[in-house]
């Protein structure tokens, strides 16, 4: 059982604030993703955890305890690393043996659970090799085993994938929320990459200046942004400017710096805000597609002009032109293909269209 | 124009990018290979006399000079340690703590690299002298009496002096490997439970072992090879040292043939440390290769 609250935390380098009164639970078994822009504090947050980074004011406890001012080597803590940093003049077994000798364990003991560990990341047949053998994912997988091996409180990630190549990185995401899911080892995992996020993640806390902007639930994240910043930081979004005109039930329909009545979620927001609706290419249907979902209503539906067509394999990705702005749409399996300077009619989708505020300069006060 | 294709030359092929080689090879035979190869030779003559190749000269040494070869070869494997030792706990602190203190020391201990080894011998002879400041200083604490002070133109002097030089310049090679190593494979070894000894001596020791065999070398092979220091603080007295035994031989016997096999026994003593840092860098370039 483990569980590790921040609380008010405070670091600063000289006059750059880093980190400004960060509250932050992540419960038992936990999978928490601290995402976010570079400076935006989660790497400070991952390495004050870990007790490389003295925290200047708040506390952290961990399962009750407070672990602020203990030493790294004394808080029970798993470490993965963006280089790996595997020690490079020992094998695979002696990397992972290392903090089980300094438990001194009995040899018989050590080998046992290097051992499972290995054959727990599928390396079994590598404990004799030299880090420099391995390829990228090979070296991630031993450093999560040298993490794990030890039974840690708990395991924090520091961008763990970001040296791998595009295809071994959708596969170590898997991977790595799979050994999560079967360990239970309450985890915080920082990353700049929201889809990594979205896949492996429990919880989300988008960050920004130190500061959270959101956290939750990575659908809720993705689909209820509560600000611009973090509507803009998950997946492609477009935004447009308005004014909210007026709500209609669940809906707030915000009204466009060229006129256009947009229908949308937007539940932080009162009449007359400066508001935007974020966009989402995913959401929208072109031409035909367009037309058959006007019967249902003919609310977010408009005429838009193609500026930019790129085919990208498995969609079309369109650049459109709407009143003033540009909006980007993409369809899967299309069986039109749109010209530049061709007029279609879109119709974005309102169950998924977020109408946020700009970012809120107090962030959340969780 | 000249052609990069291998040319016909009698029988076999010569590329002509070989004659880029010549001068490099030409210096390397005319200022090093022949003065050794000669000086070898030499240790077989018997200078002034006719005749053939003789053990004589060394049968001279082993008489003469067996106590001088097995002192020089003590105090350069103990102070080759010494320096080692004492460079890699400063390296480590220079690596390790960031505060005014090791910004500080880092500054001025790079200092006596820039000593010349005769003005550091001055240094040392006035310093360690019966009743030099070490004496003195020693005395005012009460530590020492100034009728029976400590002798320190011995092995222990020459110790002395040979660290307070030597020191700094295997600290500036180990160091800078040190600065190589990346904070995060500390920080690894850390958050799995290890404390400082285990940090130098299982993460930050091996990881920068190419470093620290290169300063060791490099120390053994000038330590060995130092004149200065050993004829200022011991001079003739025995046991002294190979250097000073073979400027001796030349400049009150002209021996050179005595002189030359002095220094046959120093090329041996040094060759096994030479043959053995050769074999670690094949052994890292084969790691580079096949990385």
């Amino acid at each position: 059982m483990a569980e590790l609250v921040l609380k008010d935390l405070v670091i600063k380098y000289g006059k750059v604030t880093a980190l400004n009164r960060l509250n932050l639970t992540i419960k038992d078994g936990e999978l928490v993703t601290l995402l976010g822009p570079s400076g935006c504090g989660k790497t400070t947050t991952l390495r004050s955890v870990s007790g490389f980074l003295p925290v200047q004011e708040g506390d952290i406890f961990l399962n009750g305890k407070r672990i602020t001012d203990i030493a790294p080597e004394n808080r029970g803590i798993g470490l993965v690393f963006q280089n790996y940093a595997l020690w490079p003049h020992m094998t695979v077994f002696k990397n992972l043996a290392f903090g089980l000798e300094l438990r001194k364990l009995p040899a018989e003991e050590i080998k046992k659970r290097v051992a499972a560990v290995l054959a727990s990341v599928k390396m079994d047949e590598y404990a004799d090799r030299f880090p420099r053998q391995l390829s990228g994912g090979q070296q991630q997988r031993i450093a999560l085993a040298r993490a794990i091996i030890l039974e840690p409180d708990i395991l924090l990630l520091d961008e763990p994938l970001s040296n791998l190549d595009a295809l071994l990185r959708e596969q170590m995401r898997f991977e790595i929320a799979a050994i999560h899911n079967r360990l239970g080892i309450t985890t915080m995992y920082v990353t700049h990459d929201q889809t990594e996020a979205m896949v492996i993640s429990n919880r989300i806390v988008v960050m920004r200046n130190g500061k959270v902007m959101q956290e939750g639930k990575p659908e809720d994240i993705y689909m209820r942004p509560r600000n611009k910043f973090v509507a803009g930081f998950m997946g492609t979004t477009c935004f447009l400017e308005g004014i909210v005109e007026r709500f209609d039930g669940e809906r707030c329909i915000l009204k466009t710096n060229d006129g256009f009545e947009l229908y949308g979620i937007g539940t932080e927001l009162q009449i007359g805000h400066k508001a935007y609706a974020a966009v989402r290419p995913e959401y929208i249907l072109l031409g035909k597609r367009a037309e058959a979902s006007y019967g249902s209503s003919e609310r977010n539906c408009f005429k838009a002009i193609v500026d930019r067509s790129n085919f990208t394999g498995e969609l079309l990705d369109y650049q459109l032109k709407l009143g003033s702005n540009f909006i980007r749409a993409k369809e899967y399996e299309a069986k039109t293909i749109y010209g530049i300077g061709q007029t279609v009619d879109v119709k974005i989708d309102e169950e998924r269209l977020p109408i946020v505020h700009d970012t809120d300069p107090e962030a959340v006060a969780v | 124009m000249t052609s990069l294709q291998p040319k016909m030359w009698g029988e076999r092929k010569l590329p002509p990018y070989v004659l880029l080689l010549f001068p490099a090879v030409t210096f390397m035979v005319l200022m090093y290979a022949w003065p050794f190869i000669s000086s070898v030779l030499q240790s077989f003559i018997i200078s002034g006399k006719e005749g053939g190749l003789t053990l004589a000269n060394y049968v001279k040494v082993w008489e003469l000079y067996r106590k001088d070869i097995a002192f020089t070869f003590a105090v350069t494997i103990f102070n080759t340690f010494l320096v080692g030792v004492v460079a890699v706990i400063f390296s480590v602190y220079f690596r390790l703590r960031q505060n005014r203190v090791s910004a500080l020391l880092s500054a001025i201990f790079k200092l006596p690299i820039f000593i010349p080894f005769v003005v550091v011998s001055q240094m040392m002879n006035s310093f360690l002298a019966p009743h030099g400041l070490l004496n003195t200083a020693l005395a005012q604490l009460g530590l020492v009496n100034l009728d029976k002070p400590l002798q320190l133109f011995n092995f222990a002097g020459l110790s002395f002096g040979f660290a307070w030089k030597q020191i700094p310049f295997a600290v500036l090679i180990i160091h800078g490997g040190f600065q190589m190593i990346d904070n995060s494979y500390i920080e690894a070894a850390r958050s799995i439970g290890a404390k400082l000894p285990s940090v130098i001596l299982r993460v930050l020791v091996p990881m920068n072992k190419s470093s620290i065999i290169v300063a060791l070398v490099l120390v053994y092979s000038q330590i060995i090879g130092t004149f200065t220091l050993p004829y200022m603080l011991i001079g003739g007295k025995v046991p002294t040292t190979i250097t000073v035994d073979i400027a001796h031989r030349v400049n009150y016997f002209r021996d050179f043939g005595v002189a030359n096999a002095l220094g046959v026994c120093s090329y041996i003593m040094v060759l096994f440390t030479a043959a053995y840092y050769l074999r670690s860098k094949i052994k890292e370039a084969r790691q580079e290769v096949s990385q």
